[in-house]
């Protein structure tokens, strides 16, 4: 089998493939176009890189001393507290002392500050009953209630990779701030873990029952799946007035919460004990109906969520703050005289006063502080051409999807129909159908034959087309993209996880690997749990080469032993992409991780997977500056629902290219916008970070 | 703020069970029967004293808190079941200032045999006789019932306010009570908090005063002071007082690095060690007369509160020295890195540099030791130290002023609440001299509450006994 290998674009360091028929696949242009894979700590492209190894070679020069153990001899860093090989304890604050004496220096003061002395000796003396009181609710309100989280054992472990620093964010957000609290943390170091530590623990404890989350709209999925799967809490993503009358969980989206009208209305009546917003520098503008808005809703606890807290000027900080504890930073002059460099609004002045008071409401960590390193992750592109008769196949059902659009559009408006209208379903049949034929033959097979199946309302002609591609499917041989996936695993060595999205491409895969002696097991959502794990464990005991998955079967899967990751089937949702991709990419995995994708030439999966490389650079982006991105799109729906508007709309007005491209310029956009804001989490860093 | 709860529709939705939460299973429980019965208390006498009305069922309280212009009353017929949780204190409190002999233990009647011959009899009798006290505040005419109903009228909305915007509220203080509708108030609780912040600036001061539990006695008195076989000439006698303050701080580091703490100092004026402990005695005080109206000038108090803060900084300095040792590892740290990064900087001046140790080298020295000093800074630990609250305590006493044959004169008191006789200064190291209350007080207690064991000195002079001989006044 031909290996296609693009020397051009290969990095240095690459795993070796195979020579094969490149002669052909050069031809035709096939070609593995392996993606700018970046992580926080590595080399970025272009201009940024001479600036990185600036920065590199700063970061080297701090590397720390070592120095022999006295006992054992062994050499380590100077600042480990004992010694690796024979644990012996070294005294660091002893030696800290000694240092300081050496330059003459003396050890960081203490300092004692005694506040509200002036006024107790006048205060108004009052009955001993009050004072009783005073002292007895005082005493209360230290009691020292959350100093470890119960709710740990009621969220999915199997699933949550939860770090002390994330339990440490959560236990300082209830216990020190009263469950009111800005989580600030970098992008990538879960502010969502985070967040719902805090909520379940609330929960367990039975201090919060209704919770309300307000995030961008091409979130709401993600939250919805995140906080179901792994703190087992079912959220509503509410639009109607009813839903948002009587759930007691859930997830809506800013446009809905400042709406004038009956959801709007309704959710700044009701109150919820807990309100969590996510991206919450969208509430940067105190004067913005959004910010007033949700300023109102009456709750007793509140979690906003923003790694970029201002953006423009520091100002922008106070009117978040103000939502959690208002005049804490004090009014706008005050807070601008105090705070504020004259020069630079989003310079700081006074900043040991400043992080002081921030402190109260605010916990901010950067990667680099709480020692999150994972392996690297790269990604590539098999870029390859259908065969003939699968292009034939292909671009038939496509004739026939295209004519049934242009005549139900001849019957109304698609485009704004709801689920629910008998029209619009067939819509969506027909995208699948589109979507099944980039998979494989089996899949696009049975869903033929069940929709020829279904005459009523459908012209006789449409469904005798259906059963003629039908039994053509039935005909196609070994589809090209399955075979790209045997040169894949010819040219790489280990273990592969292969995601799919359909069951019948599952079993169609099996049984080609099967028939090349590949040793292959799948993981879908029709296993029970004894099932589930006992597909686990084969896999991880090396028994089984290739381990394919469904959607819902790669629910709650940890792979990390595995490295070799292909997305045969891309989902139209990024976060779906990264969070497969989590799978293997996690604590515990000791490999760089490949992520191959496939994309056949002249498919809308093709288009989609362009769309989510070279705009959004989903591959390559840092972790968690996706959602970032998707958040700074203008519109209401989600990823999913605006690309498949983009293709209803291309294919009705046969301009396919033209609408992905606007779509594609808009994600451009969207990612402009949050490299310009980027910027300001430096800012935001200057005030935390060690003066060091 | 909303009037009422959530709509009935999702008050009537049980809580969705969680994982092990299920009836009979075992599950780890983080407030205790004891701490719930405290809580529930507390939050019923504030909400109760501040005007809402509470009815009670079972291990839940239904709160609802009036609208301005509404009177504050009790609801009476609300009240249909005893309260087993009348009195929360139940536990005995860890009293610093218990004297074993000083509850409730009179002191025998003073047997005049014992008075010295030549003293003349005090012709009016016991010593014991009340004599009013100078100091009274000016009466506090009483508030018209508008006022009082506007007044209480914005406190109620204060208190609905802090406690989430809600006029009714369920509340249950243990999780085996929660039922739909209700908030569970255990440690975090948003109702702690909010009534927390709600007596923030209330009870920071009371007074009481203390009763009295020892008679006034001169030949106690002189016995104390070693003065029994002095030559007395004359006795003079008058009421006083003497100050006891409960200062109440909250200490802890500003970064929450450790939690905050109550801490409760005792200070008396007239001597008497200055005690540090982690709980006011309630119990105790509450026991004493209330006394809102005195009021005592602020010079009696100053020294009172200059001692006790004193006090308090060292104690706050105490509690942090686990955090200095982190923090000095920290120090360790930035060090080390600090060190590498401009022993970099220097060797490449070395290296590349037509200047080694010229000027380059000098201001990367300074900038080196700029670094240190910020950092050195940027470790330092600040301890807040807030004053919440001042319970002064008015301790009656008799005042003695005792002329000696010779001319010199003695001043003393005796505290007729603990039976301290409290002399003058040592006339050579000025420490207060003073004796513990006889024979029935612990040794131990004794000597807590003594001063240095008074002597006379060969011309008159009342000092310790250890600078008796010569005393300074003499010399």
């Amino acid at each position: 089998m031909s290996t296609p290998r693009d020397e051009s674009s290969e990095p240095i360091g690459a795993p070796a493939i195979k020579p094969g028929d490149r002669a052909d696949a050069r031809a035709l242009g096939e070609h593995l176009e392996w993606l700018d894979a970046r992580t926080p700590d590595s080399p970025p492209a272009g201009e940024e890189r001479s600036r990185w190894r600036k920065k590199a070679a700063e970061a080297g020069a701090r590397a720390v001393p070592g120095r022999r153990c006295p006992q054992c001899g062994w050499l380590d860093a100077v600042t480990r507290k004992e010694c690796f090989r024979c644990a012996k304890r070294f005294d660091l604050a002893a030696e800290a002392l000694e240092a300081l004496a050496e330059r003459d220096l003396r050890p960081p003061p203490t300092r004692v500050v005694v506040e509200s002395a002036g006024d107790l000796l006048t205060a108004r003396v009052e009955p001993f009953r009050i004072a009783d009181l005073r002292y007895r609710a005082a005493e209360r309100a230290l009691l020292p209630g959350f100093n470890r989280l119960l709710g740990l054992g009621h969220i999915n472990r199997e699933v949550v990779q939860d770090y002390p620093f994330q339990r440490e964010a959560a236990i300082r957000a209830l216990r020190d701030m009263g469950g009111q609290a800005l989580l600030a943390d970098e992008t990538g170091l879960g502010k969502t873990i985070e967040a719902g530590l805090v909520m379940k623990e609330l929960i367990v404890r039975g201090l919060v029952r209704s919770v309300l989350v307000i995030v961008p709209a091409a979130l709401t999925e993600q939250w919805r799946e995140e906080l179901h799967e792994k703190f087992l809490e079912e959220f509503v993503v509410a639009r109607t007035e009813k839903q948002l009358r009587n759930a007691e969980r859930i997830i809506t989206t800013y446009a809905t919460v400042r709406s004038a009208g009956g959801p709007g209305r309704l959710l700044r009546e009701r109150s919820f004990d807990l309100l969590v917003v996510d991206e919450a520098h969208k509430l940067k503008n105190r004067a913005t109906q959004q910010h007033q808005a949700i300023n109102r809703i009456p709750r007793k606890y509140v979690l906003l969520l923003s790694a970029t807290p201002f953006h423009n000027n520091l100002g922008e900080l106070r009117s978040l703050i103000d939502v959690i504890k208002p005049g804490l930073l004090g009014s706008g002059r005050t807070f601008n005289k105090q705070f504020v460099d004259p020069k630079d609004p989003r310079r700081p002045r006074r900043v040991a006063h400043l992080r002081r008071l921030l402190d109260e409401v605010m916990i901010r960590r950067r990667r680099t502080e709480v020692n999150v390193e994972l392996p690297p992750r790269r990604a590539a592109v098999y870029h390859v051409k259908p065969r003939p008769v699968e292009q034939a196949f292909y671009e038939q059902l496509t004739r026939l999807v295209g004519e049934e659009i242009h005549r139900l559009q001849m019957m109304g408006d698609l485009v704004q129909r709801t689920a629910g209208d008998r029209r619009y379903s067939w819509v969506l049949a027909l995208i699948t159908l589109q979507r099944e034929a980039c998979s494989s033959p089996p899949a696009v097979e049975k869903t033929l034959r069940k929709l020829a199946s279904q005459t009523e309302g459908s012209p006789e002609n449409v469904t005798r087309q259906l059963g003629v591609l039908a039994d053509e499917a039935s005909r196609l041989p070994l589809c090209r993209k399955a075979a790209a996936c045997h040169e894949l695993l010819d040219g790489f060595e280990g273990q592969f996880v292969i995601f799919v999205e359909y069951l019948a491409t599952a079993d169609y895969l099996k049984r080609s690997f099967e028939g090349e002696g590949i040793t292959t097991t799948v993981y879908h959502g029709g296993l029970d749990d004894v099932g589930r794990k006992a597909t686990l464990d084969r896999f991880r005991a090396g028994e089984a080469r290739v381990m394919i998955a469904t959607r819902t079967g790669g629910e709650g899967l940890n792979v990390q032993f595995c490295h070799n990751l292909i997305n045969y089937d891309l989902p139209w949702n990024p976060m779906s992409v990264e969070q497969r991709i989590g799978r293997l990419h996690r604590l515990g995995q000791e490999h760089p991780v490949s992520v191959f994708n496939l994309s056949v030439e002249g498919t809308v999966e093709a288009r989609v997977l362009e769309l989510l490389t070279h705009k959004i650079k989903l591959f390559t982006a840092v972790l968690g500056e996706v959602d970032l991105i998707l958040g700074n799109l203008h519109s209401e729906r989600s990823f999913e629902q605006i690309l498949r508007q983009a293709w209803l709309e291309g294919t009705q007005s046969g301009g396919l290219d033209r609408a992905f491209d606007e779509f594609g310029h808009e994600l451009e956009r969207a990612r402009t916008k949050y490299d310009d804001i980027k910027d300001s989490e430096s800012k935001l860093s200057e005030i935390f970070e060690d003066q060091s | 703020m909303s009037e009422k709860r959530p709509s009935e529709a999702t008050s009537a939705t049980a809580p969705k069970p969680m994982p092990g939460s299920g009836k009979g299973e075992r599950r780890e429980r983080e407030i205790t029967p004891e701490e719930a019965k405290r809580t529930g208390a507390l939050v019923r006498e504030v909400l109760e004293e501040f005007g809402a009305r509470v009815k009670r069922r079972k291990g839940v309280l239904e709160v609802e808190i009036p609208g301005e212009g509404a009177p504050a009353q009790v609801d009476e017929e609300a009240e249909t079941e005893p309260d087993p949780e009348a009195d929360p204190e139940t536990e005995a409190e860890i009293d610093s200032e218990a004297e074993p002999d000083a509850d409730g233990d009179a002191e025998p009647a003073d047997d005049g045999d014992d008075e010295p011959a030549d003293v003349a009899p005090d012709a009016e009798g016991d010593d014991d006789a009340e004599v009013a006290s100078p100091i009274e505040g000016p009466p506090i005419a009483p508030p018209t019932p508008s006022a009082v109903h506007r007044t209480a009228g914005f406190v109620r909305d204060e208190l609905a306010r802090d406690l989430g915007g809600s006029r009714a509220l369920k509340l249950c203080f243990h999780e085996d009570d929660l039922e739909p509708g209700c908030d569970l108030v255990g440690p975090g609780s948003f109702v702690l908090t909010g009534i927390d912040r709600f007596l923030r600036g209330r009870g920071r001061r009371a007074i009481l005063e203390a009763p009295k539990k020892h008679r006034a006695s001169r030949p106690k008195v002189l016995r104390a002071l070693g003065l029994a076989d002095a030559d007395v000439e004359e006795i003079e006698r008058s009421a006083g007082h003497r100050l006891e303050a409960f200062f109440v701080f909250k200490v802890g580091p500003d970064d929450h690095a450790l939690p905050q703490e109550l801490v409760c100092v005792r200070t008396l004026a007239g001597g008497g060690e200055v005690r540090v402990s982690d709980r006011l005695p309630l119990k105790r005080l509450a026991s004493f007369e209330d006394r809102p109206r005195r009021r005592f000038p602020r010079n009696a108090i100053e020294p009172l509160w200059e001692a006790a803060l004193g006090t308090v900084e060292a104690e706050a300095r105490a509690r942090v020295a686990p955090l200095e040792r982190t923090v000095l590892e920290g120090v360790r740290r930035d060090l080390a890195r600090v060190d590498a990064f401009y022993r970099a900087g220097f060797e490449q001046l070395k290296r590349g540099s037509r200047d080694p140790y010229g000027a380059k080298a000098k201001e990367l020295e300074t900038e080196m030791r700029r670094k240190i000093a910020e950092l050195l800074e940027g470790r330092a630990i600040r301890v807040v130290v807030e004053a919440v609250q001042l319970l002064l305590v008015e301790r009656p006493t008799t005042r003695y002023e005792i002329a000696l044959r010779g001319g010199a004169r003695v001043e003393a008191a005796i505290d007729l609440h603990d039976g301290t006789v409290i002399g003058p200064p040592c006339a050579s190291c000025e420490v207060i001299l003073l004796a513990a209350p006889p024979s029935k007080a612990k040794a131990s207690s004794r000597r807590r509450t003594a001063g240095p064991a008074p002597a006379l000195c060969e011309a008159g002079h009342l000092c310790c006994a250890a600078c008796a001989d010569p005393c300074r006044a003499c010399r």
